[in-house]
């Protein structure tokens, strides 16, 4: 009895530790700054929608967040094809010295290399390019970055796979690719979804890139426009909050489209 | 049965679709799309800022009667700066008008990144221009200390003011009855008398967080007790005794009569002290200022007051203005000169004034019927005494290593006096090093 209770009470603490920030952000969006600042209600005591219609009527967080959803779809949707032919290669092929061991880890460390680093370069790159403040900008730059994550994580799961499949493929006629393609990839797609869905949150939350290469609502993202709320003296909260519900939905759609893969992806791997 | 876990082409596809749907729908509720070009391109980079509403509000809609196509593109305040000296210095030419916080002209000004507007047709020797606020505009500066390499430079004029902005007093009208407190001294002991009435919590609100907050907040009590912060060498002289008076009463008197955790407090906390209805009395800048009779954000709209502010031997505050630059790479260059000639014409100044902001030119300080009732105290601020921030690159710096002495004083509730003697030390050591002496 006691030990369900615990299950109960750890349930339930876990849950409020989860679910808590996410209503206090859904509430703070429905509360006016006075009640925000001033008041610091639990909930709203007097509703309103005004800070999601003055999103899309002032603050031009459509075209936010179509540039987020764009420059995202893009960047993952190229960083995983070229990504899974990279770790398809990497996990198949064998290269002199063992180079394709190491080249996964090289390209790694492309991905940890702290951001900062590379800005000045990148915002450089971009400004003789003439791709400042353009979607083709950040595409380019996220699918960069996208790349080498995609190729890291893709080659483990495609070293889960028994190569005796695609060699049985490959004895019926198949060319090389074609059983990548036909074989080869369809059994790594809870990978390709798992890498697909840590792609794209790190693509649709970056925010210091987005700051350095854009500068108009013509390419700026949601963490981008969420930071023009941010004034020298005051900061408008209830927009915030409202911008963070907005930009979390994308995501969550996603989330609940890919679920059923992401959770075989997590496990694939884990046990032989 | 079993749900299959392949990707299927179907699955992607239905993913695309929706995702496709879901920004569709979002995008079309009542987005405004930006309107194509239909006049003169002038593209202005702020940053978020009340203090800029009336011009986004009113005056934008006229300049686009007059043909300016007019594009506003508004950033958070703390990063604008890099942004736009990052544009200017590579030429990337992603703006036609920055609108600068005034101690950034220095560094603009240094680097010859700005526009020379004088050469393009704008009079900086208007009379009608508020004297302290055109001159904020040239660089070098025509008076006081010039840093090195700039000594014997001719005064150019690079920016105009925009919007002014300065610090004044707000009150509470209950609790000072006899209007607004003159001296120091009068802050503290009719605002005990107001928390003693059950009127008010805390006599007086301020900013304590380290750097610019902290500086913003005691600089008007500062100069009230008379103090300098450079002399013609720029040898710090902001810890004399007047400074250090300044100091012990700032971290000691003030901190006493404010909200317990005030040396944590920004912007937001003591807006929300003063339009919460807690405190009694606080020296800011427009930005709250102009929210004091709407109801929608303050609760206590009509009982707060606007007046000079409390002086201990002078009444000056601080000053600190959106100043208008057009960098040199500015792709509408043209446009944006004529557009500033236009905005700081004493017609359009006027129709600011009656917006709401404080204007730049003397003249729409007098209009009939000014847009809110801090304009005319803005001017007898102005007249009683505003200064702005020191014209140096390294302001920043200054006041990041100043803060952090009173900030640091601010916890312990003394030894105002001593904070500054330290910060002055650092700040002649780095001024040493970046080669001024």
């Amino acid at each position: 009895m006691s030990t369900r209770l615990a299950r109960i009470l750890t349930t339930i603490f876990v849950l409020a530790v989860v679910l808590l920030p996410i209503y206090w952000l859904v509430s703070t969006s429905l509360k006016s700054n006075r009640e925000i600042t001033q008041e610091g209600t639990l909930y709203p005591h007097v509703p309103t929608l005004d800070n999601y219609v003055r999103l899309f009527t002032e603050k031009q967080f459509g075209s936010y967040l179509t540039n987020s959803v764009v420059v995202t779809f893009f960047s993952v949707a190229i960083a995983l094809v070229f990504g899974a032919m990279g770790a398809y290669a990497i996990a198949r092929f064998r290269l002199p010295f063992a180079a394709e061991r190491k080249i996964g880890l090289f390209l790694l460390t492309l991905r940890i290399i702290p951001p900062v680093v590379i800005l000045i370069p990148v915002y450089l790159l971009m400004l003789s390019l003439g791709l400042l403040d353009s979607w083709l900008g950040l595409i380019a730059t996220y699918t960069a970055f996208n790349i080498t994550f995609c190729v890291w994580m893709m080659e483990s799961f495609f070293r889960e796979i028994p190569v005796d499949l695609e060699e049985a493929a490959m004895v019926d006629g198949d060319s090389r690719f074609g059983a990548f393609r036909r074989i080869t990839l369809p059994l790594a797609a809870p990978g390709l979804a798992a890498t697909a869905i840590f792609a794209v949150l790190v693509t649709f939350n970056e925010f210091l890139f987005a700051l350095a290469l854009t500068a108009t609502p013509r390419a700026m993202t949601m963490p981008r426009g969420t930071a023009t709320l941010i004034g020298r003296i005051d900061t408008d909260w209830a927009s915030m909050a409202a911008a963070g519900v907005i930009g979390a939905l994308p995501i969550v759609f996603f989330a609940l489209l890919v679920q059923r893969h992401l959770v075989r992806g997590l496990t694939m791997g884990a046990v032989k | 049965m079993m749900h299959s876990s392949r990707l299927t082409r179907r699955s992607v596809i239905k993913g695309a679709l929706g995702l496709a749907l879901a920004t569709t729908a979002l995008t079309t509720l009542g987005l405004p799309m930006p309107a194509k070009a239909a006049g003169k391109k002038v593209i202005i980079g702020a940053f978020a800022d009340g203090g800029l509403t009336p011009f986004k509000e009113k005056i934008i809609p006229l300049a686009k009667e007059q043909g300016f196509d007019i594009q506003f593109l508004e950033d958070e305040y703390g990063v604008t700066l890099e942004k736009w000296f990052a544009d200017a210095q590579s030429g990337a030419g992603q703006y036609d008008l920055y609108l600068l916080d005034d101690p950034w002209v220095p560094q603009f000004g240094a680097a010859n990144v700005l526009e020379d507007l004088g050469a393009g047709g704008i009079d900086g020797s208007d009379k009608d221009w508020i004297g302290p606020m055109i001159d904020m505009g040239y660089w070098p500066p025509q008076k006081g200390p010039r840093v090195k390499g700039f000594e014997n430079a001719k005064p150019t004029l690079i920016c105009v003011p925009f919007v002014g902005d300065l610090q004044t007093l707000t009150y509470r009208n209950d609790v000072f009855t006899g209007g607004a407190p003159k001296t120091w001294d009068e802050v503290i002991a009719k605002g005990k008398e107001g928390v003693a009435a059950g009127k008010i919590k805390y006599p007086v609100v301020f900013r304590g967080v380290s750097g610019n907050p902290i500086v913003t907040s005691w600089y008007p009590v500062f100069l009230s007790f008379g103090g300098s912060f450079f002399d013609d060498k720029w040898n710090p002289i902001f810890n004399s005794a007047e400074g250090k008076a300044s100091a012990d009463f700032f971290v000691g008197t003030m901190k006493q009569n404010a909200p317990s955790g005030v040396v944590e407090f920004d912007s937001d906390q003591e807006g929300a002290a003063i339009l919460g209805g807690d405190a009694g009395a606080i020296i800011q800048y427009s930005g709250n200022a102009l929210k004091a009779d709407d109801p929608a954000q303050t609760k206590v709209a009509g009982k707060l007051d606007f007046g000079v502010v409390p002086k201990q031997e002078k009444a000056i505050a601080q000053m600190g203005i959106f100043i208008a630059g057009v960098p040199k790479s500015a792709p509408n260059k043209a446009n944006s000169i004529e557009f500033l000639k236009w905005y700081v014409s004493a017609e359009t100044q006027a129709k600011l004034s009656e917006a709401g902001s404080i204007p730049v030119k003397r003249s729409a300080f007098g209009i009939a019927k000014p847009g809110n009732r801090l304009i005319p105290v803005a001017l007898q601020q102005l007249d009683a005494g505003a200064l702005p921030r020191p014209r140096t690159p390294d302001w920043a710096k200054v006041e990041e290593l100043l803060g952090i002495e009173l900030n640091k004083a601010l916890q312990a509730g003394s030894g105002g006096g001593a904070a500054l003697d330290t910060a002055a030390k650092q700040v002649k050591d780095y001024l040493t090093t970046a080669g001024y002496y």
